[in-house]
């Protein structure tokens, strides 16, 4: 079985690396961590993910900035993308149908569980 | 004559001599004299009065103003704070998650280890809420509602807690009461709050006492910028007071007088804030026969435009909403 590529940006290394973990535990994910957005851009031209993890509160360019030029790239626009932030207030993303921007949105913190089942669905 | 006003005209003995010496009629003069200045005197002492009280509004006014701004700060410290535990809780919730799986966590004692781990993650979930609500920008969205209905809401959401600590409710809630001009989501946050800290200083059963009234005109001209009476809720309980000492704390980010896990000294400062955004005042003091007395003054109406109004500091969701994120990640 192919494993589905997830791409992980967060400035946050804690982050990425227990979600690589958790993700590659399954067996059924191949996953690349970035810690800054600009290198988070080149991976996703260079590893291609079928799912971006996008952090949105982030140093160089901030989630909304790598979304819009994800979709721009005549490779990578249809990829899908999900939020897992930590800027969301309690509410807000249930008060946008768990959507910003036109993607999904995880608030920080997420069980592994909940992770998981946003990725399937976004996967299908 | 008095000698306070002798004293006050120099040499008046000296000239009252000397005019009776020549027969002139100085005695109607000075008590003409005497009169006008008896009221200057009263003047000055009224102005000194009004002067004194414009001075001590002004400096109400300066606090205020310090602790407007105080309390802002402390907003935006407690957005970016909040921001930062989130990642770290979420770092340690994936941890606790992944080392759930291994099989080092069949054992008993690293199993109870994971266990409490992962409650006090959501220990310090329920601070950081707690520090949201302090500090995010919201919108308050003011309609016309009856108080008493805010209240027997908040009551009714409160209640496990009265059934838990055996507290007893007494209404005398006013009848024919003017609707109030606010966001009832928050404001049942207020009495909810409120409540709760009541229920706490009474753990071995006790009353709460619940008034509602319009504060009398005189009272209210003062603090009703958009006109309208002024409405309050008066909460009362039978429990163990505040110290003395730190009722003027209570109202300060982080502090609590509650025992460890019981609170986490935020509640009353978002209770003021969303109090004061309503244009509203909260005071507590110690009721003398034992217990706190809670009052929280509302005004009919807002000042236009009575729609909506934001705490002040961004999030950076909404920061992100701007110009130049072709995404347009957030639009509230």
């Amino acid at each position: 079985m192919n494993k589905k590529r997830i791409l992980i940006i967060d400035d946050e290394p804690g982050i990425t690396l227990m979600v690589k973990l958790m993700l590659e535990q399954t067996g059924e994910y191949e996953v690349r961590e970035e810690n800054r957005s600009t290198e988070g851009l080149n991976a996703a031209r260079e590893f291609k993910p079928d799912l971006v993890i996008l952090d949105v509160m982030m140093p160089d360019l901030d989630g909304g900035d790598v979304a819009a030029q994800l979709k721009e790239d005549r490779q990578l626009k249809g990829t899908p993308i999900v939020y897992l932030t930590a800027a969301l207030l309690p509410g807000e993303a249930e008060a946008n149908g768990g959507m910003i921007g036109g993607h999904p949105a995880i608030p920080k913190p997420v069980s592994e569980e909940v992770l998981i089942a946003v990725i399937q669905k976004n996967l299908e | 004559m008095s000698q306070q006003t002798a004293a006050l005209i120099p040499g008046r003995d000296e000239g009252l001599q000397t005019e009776t010496a020549c027969g002139t009629p100085i005695e109607d003069r000075l008590l003409t004299a005497e009169g006008r200045l008896f009221q200057s005197q009263k003047e000055l002492v009224a102005a000194m009065v009004v002067a004194e009280n414009s001075h001590e509004e002004l400096r109400q006014m300066q606090l205020q103003l310090i602790d407007a701004e105080r309390m802002e700060t402390a907003g935006c410290l407690g957005m970016g704070v909040a921001h930062e535990i989130k990642n770290l809780l979420a770092v340690l919730g994936f941890g606790i998650d992944y080392l759930s799986k291994s099989p080092a966590s069949a054992d008993p004692g690293i199993q109870s280890t994971l266990n409490i781990m992962r409650d006090s993650v959501k220990r310090g979930m329920v601070i950081v809420r707690g520090l949201v609500d302090f500090s995010a920008p919201r919108q308050l969205e003011f309609k016309a509602r009856d108080i008493n209905a805010v209240i027997e809401s908040s009551l009714l959401l409160s209640k496990h807690e009265f059934v838990a600590n055996h507290i007893v409710i007494h209404r005398e809630l006013g009848q024919g009461l003017p609707s109030v001009e606010l966001d009832d989501y928050k404001m049942s946050q207020v009495f909810v709050n409120v409540f709760i800290n009541a229920a706490h200083a009474m753990s071995h059963g006790g009353r709460i006492m619940l008034r509602t009234y319009v504060l009398p005109s005189e009272s209210a001209k003062n603090f009703s910028p958009a006109g309208g009476a002024r409405i309050v809720a008066q909460i009362d309980d039978t429990g163990h007071g505040i110290p003395p000492d730190k009722l003027e704390q209570v109202f300060e980010p982080f502090f609590t007088t509650k025992p460890p896990g019981k609170g986490n000294g935020l509640g009353l400062s978002v209770v003021r804030q969303v109090v004061t955004l309503h244009g509203g005042r909260i005071d507590i003091r110690n009721r003398e026969g034992g217990g706190v007395s809670v009052t929280v003054t509302l005004p009919e109406r807002q000042p236009e435009p009575a729609t909506a109004c934001e705490l002040p500091c961004g999030t950076g969701l909404h920061e992100l909403a701007g110009p130049r994120h072709s995404e347009g990640v957030y639009h509230p």
